[in-house]
Protein backbone atom coordinates (compact mmCIF):
# COMPACT_ATOMS: atom_id res chain seq x y z
CA UNK A 1 0.00 0.00 0.00
CA UNK A 2 1.51 3.45 -0.82
CA UNK A 3 -0.83 5.91 0.75
CA UNK A 4 -0.64 6.28 4.80
CA UNK A 5 -3.84 4.07 5.73
CA UNK A 6 -6.98 6.16 6.20
CA UNK A 7 -8.52 7.61 10.11
CA UNK A 8 -10.29 4.68 11.71
CA UNK A 9 -11.53 6.85 13.97
CA UNK A 10 -12.77 10.09 14.63
CA UNK A 11 -10.12 12.34 16.58
CA UNK A 12 -12.77 14.32 18.41
CA UNK A 13 -13.99 11.48 20.10
CA UNK A 14 -10.30 10.00 20.55
CA UNK A 15 -7.95 10.68 23.16
CA UNK A 16 -5.21 9.72 20.97
CA UNK A 17 -1.84 11.79 21.00
CA UNK A 18 1.27 12.04 19.36
CA UNK A 19 4.90 13.58 21.04
CA UNK A 20 8.10 12.57 18.64
CA UNK A 21 11.25 13.27 20.77
CA UNK A 22 14.87 12.78 20.33
CA UNK A 23 17.18 10.87 22.33
CA UNK A 24 20.15 12.68 21.35
CA UNK A 25 22.93 10.98 19.92
CA UNK A 26 24.90 9.24 23.04
CA UNK A 27 23.66 7.10 25.26
CA UNK A 28 23.16 8.42 28.81
CA UNK A 29 24.49 12.13 27.68
CA UNK A 30 22.01 13.89 25.72
CA UNK A 31 18.35 13.05 26.80
CA UNK A 32 16.65 16.07 28.19
CA UNK A 33 14.01 15.54 31.11
CA UNK A 34 11.35 16.87 29.20
CA UNK A 35 12.15 14.31 26.72
CA UNK A 36 12.05 11.33 29.30
CA UNK A 37 9.05 12.67 30.98
CA UNK A 38 6.79 12.11 27.40
CA UNK A 39 8.68 8.68 27.18
CA UNK A 40 7.69 7.90 30.31
CA UNK A 41 4.37 9.25 30.55
CA UNK A 42 3.26 8.02 27.01
CA UNK A 43 1.10 4.42 26.45
CA UNK A 44 3.16 3.33 23.86
CA UNK A 45 6.61 3.97 22.66
CA UNK A 46 7.98 3.83 18.57
CA UNK A 47 11.52 3.79 18.68
CA UNK A 48 13.97 5.11 15.42
CA UNK A 49 17.24 4.57 16.88
CA UNK A 50 20.77 4.29 15.37
CA UNK A 51 22.29 1.87 17.81
CA UNK A 52 20.60 -1.73 19.13
CA UNK A 53 22.10 -0.62 22.48
CA UNK A 54 20.28 2.35 22.55
CA UNK A 55 17.44 0.88 22.05
CA UNK A 56 17.67 -1.64 25.02
CA UNK A 57 18.30 1.66 26.66
CA UNK A 58 14.60 3.45 25.76
CA UNK A 59 13.60 -0.12 26.87
CA UNK A 60 14.25 0.38 30.15
CA UNK A 61 12.31 2.99 30.47
CA UNK A 62 9.68 2.20 28.94
CA UNK A 63 7.58 -1.57 28.85
CA UNK A 64 5.87 -0.85 25.64
CA UNK A 65 8.96 -0.22 23.13
CA UNK A 66 8.09 -0.95 19.56
CA UNK A 67 11.40 -0.43 17.22
CA UNK A 68 10.85 1.09 13.79
CA UNK A 69 13.78 -0.70 12.58
CA UNK A 70 12.27 -4.06 11.18
CA UNK A 71 10.39 -1.86 8.42
CA UNK A 72 14.40 -1.13 6.96
CA UNK A 73 15.30 -3.89 4.05
CA UNK A 74 17.88 -3.47 1.60
CA UNK A 75 16.58 -3.25 -1.79
CA UNK A 76 13.07 -1.72 -0.59
CA UNK A 77 12.58 1.99 -1.14
CA UNK A 78 13.26 3.42 2.48
CA UNK A 79 10.12 5.93 1.25
CA UNK A 80 7.50 2.78 1.88
CA UNK A 81 9.95 2.36 4.89
CA UNK A 82 8.87 5.88 6.06
CA UNK A 83 5.52 5.45 5.26
CA UNK A 84 5.25 2.29 7.13
CA UNK A 85 6.96 4.09 10.09
CA UNK A 86 4.15 6.54 9.47
CA UNK A 87 1.12 4.36 9.34
CA UNK A 88 2.10 2.46 12.24
CA UNK A 89 2.77 5.56 14.73
CA UNK A 90 -0.61 6.83 13.43
CA UNK A 91 -2.45 3.42 14.04
CA UNK A 92 -1.81 3.38 17.92
CA UNK A 93 -2.80 7.29 17.77
CA UNK A 94 -6.29 6.58 15.83
CA UNK A 95 -6.47 3.59 18.84
CA UNK A 96 -6.99 6.38 21.09
CA UNK A 97 -3.21 5.68 22.92
CA UNK A 98 -0.59 8.34 23.96
CA UNK A 99 1.48 8.01 21.79
CA UNK A 100 5.66 9.04 21.89
CA UNK A 101 8.03 8.65 18.44
CA UNK A 102 11.37 8.69 19.70
CA UNK A 103 14.05 9.20 17.42
CA UNK A 104 17.85 9.70 17.63
CA UNK A 105 19.69 13.12 17.38
CA UNK A 106 16.76 15.68 17.25
CA UNK A 107 13.55 14.06 15.59
CA UNK A 108 12.86 17.42 13.32
CA UNK A 109 16.20 16.99 12.00
CA UNK A 110 16.96 14.80 8.19
CA UNK A 111 13.72 12.94 9.63
CA UNK A 112 11.11 12.51 6.99
CA UNK A 113 9.10 10.21 9.90
CA UNK A 114 8.56 12.29 12.35
CA UNK A 115 7.43 15.52 10.78
CA UNK A 116 4.94 13.62 8.43
CA UNK A 117 3.12 11.67 11.19
CA UNK A 118 2.95 14.99 13.53
CA UNK A 119 1.22 16.77 10.07
CA UNK A 120 -1.12 13.76 9.41
CA UNK A 121 -2.12 13.40 12.77
CA UNK A 122 -2.78 17.04 13.42
CA UNK A 123 -4.85 16.77 9.81
CA UNK A 124 -6.73 14.21 11.68
CA UNK A 125 -7.16 16.18 14.49
CA UNK A 126 -5.29 14.97 17.13
CA UNK A 127 -2.81 17.32 18.91
CA UNK A 128 0.61 16.45 17.94
CA UNK A 129 4.05 17.83 18.99
CA UNK A 130 7.45 17.80 18.65
CA UNK A 131 10.65 18.22 21.28
CA UNK A 132 13.81 19.23 20.07
CA UNK A 133 16.59 16.79 20.65
CA UNK A 134 20.81 17.20 20.32
CA UNK A 135 21.38 16.63 17.11
CA UNK A 136 24.48 15.16 14.69
CA UNK A 137 24.87 18.61 13.98
CA UNK A 138 25.38 19.92 17.61
CA UNK A 139 27.55 17.20 18.58
CA UNK A 140 29.52 18.71 14.74
CA UNK A 141 30.36 21.68 16.09
CA UNK A 142 31.55 20.92 19.44
CA UNK A 143 33.77 17.97 18.19
CA UNK A 144 35.07 20.30 15.28
CA UNK A 145 35.53 23.67 16.74
CA UNK A 146 33.43 25.27 14.35
CA UNK A 147 30.55 28.06 14.92
CA UNK A 148 28.29 28.56 12.08
CA UNK A 149 28.05 31.94 12.80
CA UNK A 150 31.34 32.60 11.76
CA UNK A 151 31.26 32.16 8.12
CA UNK A 152 27.61 30.60 7.91
CA UNK A 153 27.38 27.12 7.13
CA UNK A 154 25.50 25.25 4.08
CA UNK A 155 23.76 21.86 5.26
CA UNK A 156 22.84 20.01 2.27
CA UNK A 157 21.67 15.68 1.95
CA UNK A 158 24.57 14.88 -0.05
CA UNK A 159 22.37 13.11 -2.75
CA UNK A 160 20.32 16.57 -3.10
CA UNK A 161 24.06 18.11 -4.74
CA UNK A 162 24.03 15.66 -7.34
CA UNK A 163 19.96 15.91 -8.10
CA UNK A 164 19.75 19.22 -8.79
CA UNK A 165 21.53 22.47 -9.69
CA UNK A 166 22.49 23.62 -5.86
CA UNK A 167 24.41 26.95 -5.34
CA UNK A 168 27.22 26.89 -3.03
CA UNK A 169 28.67 29.76 -1.35
CA UNK A 170 32.82 28.55 -0.50
CA UNK A 171 33.23 31.39 1.58
CA UNK A 172 30.74 29.77 4.10
CA UNK A 173 31.16 26.16 6.12
CA UNK A 174 29.67 23.19 3.80
CA UNK A 175 28.22 20.32 5.55
CA UNK A 176 26.87 17.21 3.77
CA UNK A 177 24.72 14.37 5.05
CA UNK A 178 24.19 10.62 3.93
CA UNK A 179 27.54 11.12 2.07
CA UNK A 180 27.72 6.88 2.40
CA UNK A 181 25.04 6.33 0.06
CA UNK A 182 25.59 9.53 -1.80
CA UNK A 183 23.57 9.68 -5.75
CA UNK A 184 21.51 6.63 -4.79
CA UNK A 185 18.07 7.05 -6.64
CA UNK A 186 16.72 4.16 -5.66
CA UNK A 187 16.61 4.94 -2.23
CA UNK A 188 16.74 1.00 -1.77
CA UNK A 189 20.38 1.20 -1.01
CA UNK A 190 22.56 1.43 2.23
CA UNK A 191 25.73 2.36 0.61
CA UNK A 192 27.13 3.15 -2.34
CA UNK A 193 30.26 3.00 -4.02
CA UNK A 194 33.88 4.88 -5.33
CA UNK A 195 32.39 5.83 -8.57
CA UNK A 196 28.92 7.54 -6.92
CA UNK A 197 31.93 9.51 -4.66
CA UNK A 198 34.08 10.29 -7.73
CA UNK A 199 30.80 12.00 -8.73
CA UNK A 200 30.29 14.02 -5.96
CA UNK A 201 33.59 14.96 -5.66
CA UNK A 202 33.45 16.28 -9.51
CA UNK A 203 30.39 18.22 -8.36
CA UNK A 204 32.61 19.92 -5.28
CA UNK A 205 35.49 20.33 -7.69
CA UNK A 206 33.63 23.05 -9.35
CA UNK A 207 33.86 25.08 -6.49
CA UNK A 208 36.87 23.54 -4.80
CA UNK A 209 40.24 22.36 -5.19
CA UNK A 210 40.95 19.31 -4.69
CA UNK A 211 43.67 19.40 -2.20
CA UNK A 212 40.93 21.20 -0.54
CA UNK A 213 41.03 19.61 3.19
CA UNK A 214 37.91 18.12 4.21
CA UNK A 215 36.47 16.38 7.74
CA UNK A 216 34.55 12.83 7.68
CA UNK A 217 32.63 12.96 11.10
CA UNK A 218 30.62 10.91 13.29
CA UNK A 219 29.00 11.58 16.30
CA UNK A 220 29.22 8.27 19.07
CA UNK A 221 26.26 6.70 19.85
CA UNK A 222 28.11 5.14 22.60
CA UNK A 223 29.36 7.12 25.68
CA UNK A 224 32.77 4.76 25.71
CA UNK A 225 33.41 5.74 22.02
CA UNK A 226 34.92 8.31 20.15
CA UNK A 227 33.59 10.79 17.67
CA UNK A 228 35.26 9.89 14.13
CA UNK A 229 37.31 13.08 13.13
CA UNK A 230 39.34 12.35 10.26
CA UNK A 231 40.63 14.87 7.79
CA UNK A 232 41.41 14.38 4.14
CA UNK A 233 41.67 16.13 0.67
CA UNK A 234 38.64 16.32 -1.34
CA UNK A 235 40.06 14.33 -4.01
CA UNK A 236 40.75 11.12 -1.83
CA UNK A 237 37.30 11.02 -0.37
CA UNK A 238 36.28 7.82 -3.34
CA UNK A 239 38.61 5.96 -2.07
CA UNK A 240 37.64 6.95 1.62
CA UNK A 241 35.47 4.51 3.66
CA UNK A 242 32.68 6.14 4.55
CA UNK A 243 29.38 4.64 6.41
CA UNK A 244 25.97 5.81 6.82
CA UNK A 245 26.13 7.51 9.50
CA UNK A 246 29.25 9.86 8.37
CA UNK A 247 29.37 13.52 7.64
CA UNK A 248 31.79 15.24 5.44
CA UNK A 249 32.44 18.66 6.56
CA UNK A 250 34.34 21.50 3.75
CA UNK A 251 35.73 24.67 5.44
CA UNK A 252 35.63 28.08 3.55
CA UNK A 253 37.84 28.23 0.43
CA UNK A 254 37.79 31.71 -0.08
CA UNK A 255 37.68 34.69 2.48
CA UNK A 256 33.87 36.60 2.47
CA UNK A 257 33.56 39.65 0.09
CA UNK A 258 33.03 42.91 1.49
CA UNK A 259 30.19 44.40 0.10
CA UNK A 260 31.09 48.03 -0.29
CA UNK A 261 28.11 49.17 -1.89
CA UNK A 262 25.58 48.10 0.69
CA UNK A 263 27.86 49.22 3.41
CA UNK A 264 28.31 52.38 1.61
CA UNK A 265 24.34 52.89 2.01
CA UNK A 266 24.38 51.83 5.39
CA UNK A 267 26.90 54.43 6.10
CA UNK A 268 24.43 56.70 4.63
CA UNK A 269 21.78 55.82 6.37
CA UNK A 270 23.53 56.18 9.68
CA UNK A 271 24.04 60.21 8.63
CA UNK A 272 20.84 60.55 7.61
CA UNK A 273 19.44 59.13 10.87
CA UNK A 274 22.41 60.42 13.63
CA UNK A 275 20.47 62.27 16.24
CA UNK A 276 17.06 60.79 15.19
CA UNK A 277 16.89 58.04 17.21
CA UNK A 278 16.00 58.31 21.17
CA UNK B 1 22.18 -8.00 30.84
CA UNK B 2 21.04 -5.07 31.24
CA UNK B 3 23.69 -4.16 34.28
CA UNK B 4 25.90 -2.97 31.24
CA UNK B 5 23.35 -0.60 30.03
CA UNK B 6 23.02 0.58 33.40
CA UNK B 7 27.15 0.93 33.05
CA UNK B 8 26.71 2.80 29.87
CA UNK B 9 24.34 5.45 30.79
CA UNK B 10 26.05 6.17 34.40
CA UNK B 11 28.86 6.64 31.73
CA UNK B 12 27.16 8.78 29.66
CA UNK B 13 25.48 11.24 31.93
CA UNK B 14 28.73 11.64 34.29
CA UNK B 15 31.29 14.42 33.51
CA UNK B 16 34.45 11.95 35.49
CA UNK B 17 33.52 9.06 32.91
CA UNK B 18 32.12 10.44 30.07
CA UNK B 19 35.54 11.51 29.19
CA UNK B 20 37.39 9.33 30.86
CA UNK B 21 40.77 7.32 29.59
CA UNK B 22 40.64 3.34 29.48
CA UNK B 23 42.63 3.14 32.79
CA UNK B 24 39.96 5.21 34.78
CA UNK B 25 37.11 3.20 32.60
CA UNK B 26 38.66 0.21 33.91
CA UNK B 27 38.24 1.93 37.66
CA UNK B 28 34.74 2.26 36.97
CA UNK B 29 34.28 -1.19 36.02
CA UNK B 30 35.51 -2.09 38.63
CA UNK B 31 32.44 -2.06 41.05
CA UNK B 32 29.85 -2.60 38.64
CA UNK B 33 27.98 -6.12 37.73
CA UNK B 34 29.13 -6.93 34.35
CA UNK B 35 30.48 -10.04 32.60
CA UNK B 36 34.06 -10.37 31.24
CA UNK B 37 33.29 -10.55 28.06
CA UNK B 38 31.06 -7.36 28.16
CA UNK B 39 34.39 -5.47 30.06
CA UNK B 40 36.58 -6.37 27.07
CA UNK B 41 34.53 -5.28 24.73
CA UNK B 42 33.92 -1.92 26.85
CA UNK B 43 37.39 -1.19 28.11
CA UNK B 44 38.33 -1.58 23.84
CA UNK B 45 35.68 0.81 23.11
CA UNK B 46 34.54 -2.05 20.88
CA UNK B 47 30.80 -0.97 19.76
CA UNK B 48 29.91 -3.84 17.22
CA UNK B 49 31.80 -6.61 19.62
CA UNK B 50 29.48 -5.45 22.37
CA UNK B 51 26.40 -5.18 20.08
CA UNK B 52 26.79 -8.65 19.12
CA UNK B 53 27.32 -9.96 22.42
CA UNK B 54 23.87 -8.21 23.77
CA UNK B 55 22.51 -9.88 20.54
CA UNK B 56 22.14 -6.88 18.66
CA UNK B 57 22.79 -6.03 14.99
CA UNK B 58 24.26 -2.75 13.37
CA UNK B 59 20.61 -0.63 12.95
CA UNK B 60 19.90 1.44 9.46
CA UNK B 61 20.09 5.06 10.44
CA UNK B 62 19.09 6.70 7.54
CA UNK B 63 15.31 8.48 8.01
CA UNK B 64 15.37 11.05 5.52
CA UNK B 65 15.12 10.62 1.42
CA UNK B 66 17.74 12.76 -0.35
CA UNK B 67 14.18 14.42 -2.49
CA UNK B 68 11.50 16.56 -0.78
CA UNK B 69 9.00 13.88 0.26
CA UNK B 70 6.05 14.74 -2.73
CA UNK B 71 8.98 14.26 -5.64
CA UNK B 72 10.33 11.42 -3.85
CA UNK B 73 7.25 9.43 -3.53
CA UNK B 74 6.68 10.03 -6.94
CA UNK B 75 9.70 7.94 -7.86
CA UNK B 76 9.70 5.40 -5.02
CA UNK B 77 12.23 3.37 -5.97
CA UNK B 78 12.47 3.86 -9.66
CA UNK B 79 13.56 7.51 -9.75
CA UNK B 80 14.02 7.59 -13.50
CA UNK B 81 10.75 6.30 -14.14
CA UNK B 82 9.65 9.23 -11.83
CA UNK B 83 11.14 11.94 -13.35
CA UNK B 84 10.02 11.08 -17.07
CA UNK B 85 6.49 11.25 -15.52
CA UNK B 86 7.17 14.41 -14.31
CA UNK B 87 9.11 15.86 -17.43
CA UNK B 88 5.42 14.70 -18.74
CA UNK B 89 3.70 16.62 -16.27
CA UNK B 90 5.74 19.60 -17.14
CA UNK B 91 4.98 19.25 -20.94
CA UNK B 92 1.26 19.59 -20.41
CA UNK B 93 1.84 22.38 -18.18
CA UNK B 94 3.64 24.03 -21.03
CA UNK B 95 0.79 23.00 -23.39
CA UNK B 96 -2.02 24.97 -21.20
CA UNK B 97 0.35 27.51 -21.08
CA UNK B 98 0.74 27.90 -24.86
CA UNK B 99 -3.10 27.26 -25.38
CA UNK B 100 -3.93 30.42 -23.03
Amino acid sequence: MNSMSEPTMDATRSTGSLVCVGLGMTLGSHLGPLARSHIEQSDVVFAGLSDGIVELWLHKMHADVRSLQPYYHEGKSRMQTYRQMVDAILAEVRAGKKVCGVFYGHPGVFAWAPHKSIEVARSEGYPAHMEPGISAEDCLYADLGIDPGTYGCQHYEASQLLFYQRRIDPTAYLVLWQVGLVGDQSLARFSTGSAYKQVLVDVLARDYPLEHEITLYRAPTLPIQHARIERLPLGSLPQAEVGMADTMVLPPVHPMQVDHEIRARLSALDRATAGQEP
Amino acid sequence: MFDVIDFLETVGQDAQWRHADSDALAVALAGAQIDPELRVAILARDEQGLQALLGQVPFCCLINPAKPGEEQEECDGNCKEGEEKKDDKDKEKDKRRDGD
